[in-house]
């Protein structure tokens, strides 16, 4: 040490303040190229509701990239979801994000099927857009047409969708960034099955795929016991489901019921959230009712893993059979799968209850990354 | 290939979108003729349920009722290729709501089309490229896919058609596959449509027509470079 000049030292000294500097600077740069890349495929029920809430979970994240959000029919019709999304779009500044219009109807499914069905094999508790009845609250679920868009209580939106079709477009974007886009799915699984239908090199090229859908032995009360088999997103579109269960994807995670009843949204988790004055937090603070998060824990489970303290893994595919078990989830142990195409799936069984609330409070309470100004 | 490989490219966009596209392009004023699967067109009417009514009409080989044929064939009589290949996407198609007209050619009215060496030999007397593909590769076949394409063109050369409600069994028990037909008043009311069923043919009107359109120049061709 003592045989280099001071003016070397000097320069030792700077050279690792120089080359930290730089690698700082690139790290920023390099971290913010690699953001993940996601295409959220979501029934979007609004305004609010699990829905649209995890569609925020991915917008409030920083080092998400949402390539756009394709919009199938389930939780409501196709168009009325479309103009929920862009409305909350809107409302926190992210217009950027393309809104993609999928599958109106499920590929084979329908309401009339499903009313002789329930004639034969009894009543089908919650059946989405399909709901003769509304979901208690008035603002949301009012029985309608296919096509109808009824006004929306948090404005309507001004901007409009995108021109191309959720299958062109989930096509298009797996091609153009191979191996680097997660497609997540919060509601039925009809625009991916069109996808990998026209190209069944979607589920190679895609990154992995999550989905919140299916329900094994959740814990319930007994009236929800006796259709423990049956979860909507799947029950909607039960061919969809074995068309993508059956396709060759490199990662599967499945949030089902099971884990979903664990994760209730309480008034007072909304209320904490309503003490911030960022748009996200505000449209919460006015629309979000007390719900289980289903769609929620899916997305922030692939944001951090490390909120899901147990997981197993089965196979896993859909009775779409037309009798009595038509909609219901189908899963195996490795070694008694039937072997007809079943996928391995990671299955989500328990979380970090705490984390989670924690994660998600914050998520939501943070200023939009990338908004431009929020319309009002 | 026996023919040689082509050296032109099929084009980049898939068979549903181009389909809906040519639909919104030329509204009520295209035919969608299908001869094979139905497959690509239920993709269409999945992504975009407006295709049946924007199509003018729609033309099918598909479908097996009755057929007339020796018993090894008539064990399975209600099975035919087209339709067993993709049993959903025919009841997906067949039970879409808008199409103005359907007209379904099948296995019934197929097998009395049979094309024998005698009608390829004299279709292979003309020197045009058309004729020239069908002496050098066409076996004796029936004319399954020809005849809905004709009946299409010259609807005078059926004789006798028949309407009937119909669709598919796609239920993976032992019926997965075969069609399903009810006169009308006795069908379930599930959506499906009103078909139309040509059942008998003028054979000497039609194997007219056929090598009238085999053996002619065809039109708006340019020359082939890669012909022998």
């Amino acid at each position: 040490m003592q045989m280099i000049s001071k003016e070397r030292r000097n320069q030792m000294h700077f050279r690792p303040l120089l080359f930290i500097a730089l690698f700082v600077s690139f790290a920023s740069s390099a971290s913010a190229q690699a953001k993940r890349k996601v295409i959220i495929d979501q029934d979007a029920r609004g305004p609010a509701t699990t829905d649209q809430q995890s569609i925020l979970v991915f917008l409030q994240s920083p080092e998400v990239e949402t390539l756009g959000i394709t919009v199938v029919s389930g939780d409501m019709w196709r168009d009325e979801e479309v103009a929920h999304t862009l409305r909350m779009l809107e409302l926190v500044g992210r217009t950027d994000i393309p809104v993609v219009p999928g599958a109106i109807f499920p590929l084979i499914n329908r309401e009339e099927l499903i009313l002789r069905w329930e004639q034969l094999y009894g009543k089908v508790s919650y059946k989405g857009a399909w709901n003769r009845k509304p979901l208690g609250d008035g603002i949301r679920g009012v029985y309608h047409g296919p096509f109808e868009v009824p006004q929306l209580v948090e404005g309507n939106p001004t901007t409009q969708p995108s021109s191309e079709d959720a299958a062109h477009f989930i096509i298009r974007m797996v091609h153009k960034y191979p191996h680097e886009v997660t497609i997540y799915a919060g509601g039925p699984l009809t625009n991916i099955a069109q996808a990998i239908s026209i190209d069944p090199a979607v589920s190679d090229l895609a990154q992995e795929l999550v989905v919140m859908g299916g329900s094994i032995a959740p814990v319930v009360p007994t009236d929800w016991s006796t259709e423990n088999r049956r979860e909507f997103n799947f029950w909607w579109d039960p061919e969809a489901v074995h068309m993508v269960y059956t396709a060759p994807w490199h990662k599967i995670t499945d949030t089902t019921v099971d884990i979903s009843v664990k994760t209730w949204l309480k008034k007072a988790m909304i209320t904490e959230i309503a003490k911030s004055p960022n748009p996200a937090a505000r449209y919460l603070a006015k629309y979000a009712d007390e719900e289980f998060r289903w769609d929620e824990l899916a997305a922030a489970a692939w944001l951090d893993p490390s909120i899901i303290t147990k997981e197993t893994e089965l196979y896993m595919d859909i009775d779409y059979s037309h009798g009595p078990g038509y909609g219901n989830t189908l899963a195996w142990v490795a070694g008694s799968q039937p072997g007809l195409g079943e996928q391995l799936v990671h299955v989500l069984l328990e979380l970090n209850l705490e984390k989670f609330d924690k994660m998600f409070i914050e998520l939501m309470t943070r200023p939009t990354p990338k908004a431009h100004a929020p319309a009002q | 290939m026996k023919e040689g490989n082509p050296t032109t490219k099929a084009i980049d966009e898939d068979a549903a979108h181009f389909i809906i596209r040519m639909l919104h392009k030329y509204p009520h004023e295209v035919t969608v003729y299908a001869g094979g699967p139905l497959t690509d067109i239920a993709q269409a009417i999945s992504i975009d349920p407006a295709v049946p009514d924007l199509a003018q009409e729609l033309v099918i080989m598909g479908g097996s009722i009755a057929p007339q044929t020796p018993y090894p064939w008539a064990t399975t009589n209600r099975r035919e290729f087209n339709f067993w290949w993709d049993p959903e996407s025919v009841h997906m198609t067949l039970t879409a709501p808008g199409w103005h007209k359907i007209t379904i050619t099948t296995v019934d009215i197929s097998i009395k089309t049979r094309m024998d060496k005698a009608m390829i030999a004299q279709i292979g007397k003309t020197q045009n490229p058309a004729a020239q593909y069908i002496a050098k590769y066409a076996d004796e076949e029936y004319r399954w896919d020809e005849l809905a394409a004709a009946a299409w063109l010259d609807p005078s050369i059926i004789t006798k058609q028949t309407q009937l409600y119909m669709d598919m069994d796609y239920s993976h028990g032992p019926g997965y596959g075969n069609t399903l037909v009810w006169m009308p008043g006795t069908q379930p009311g599930l959506g499906e449509n009103l078909v139309n069923g040509p059942q008998d043919l003028d054979l000497a009107k039609f194997d007219k027509m056929f090598i009238d359109l085999m053996t002619r120049p065809t039109p708006g061709a340019k020359p082939d470079a890669s012909s022998k």
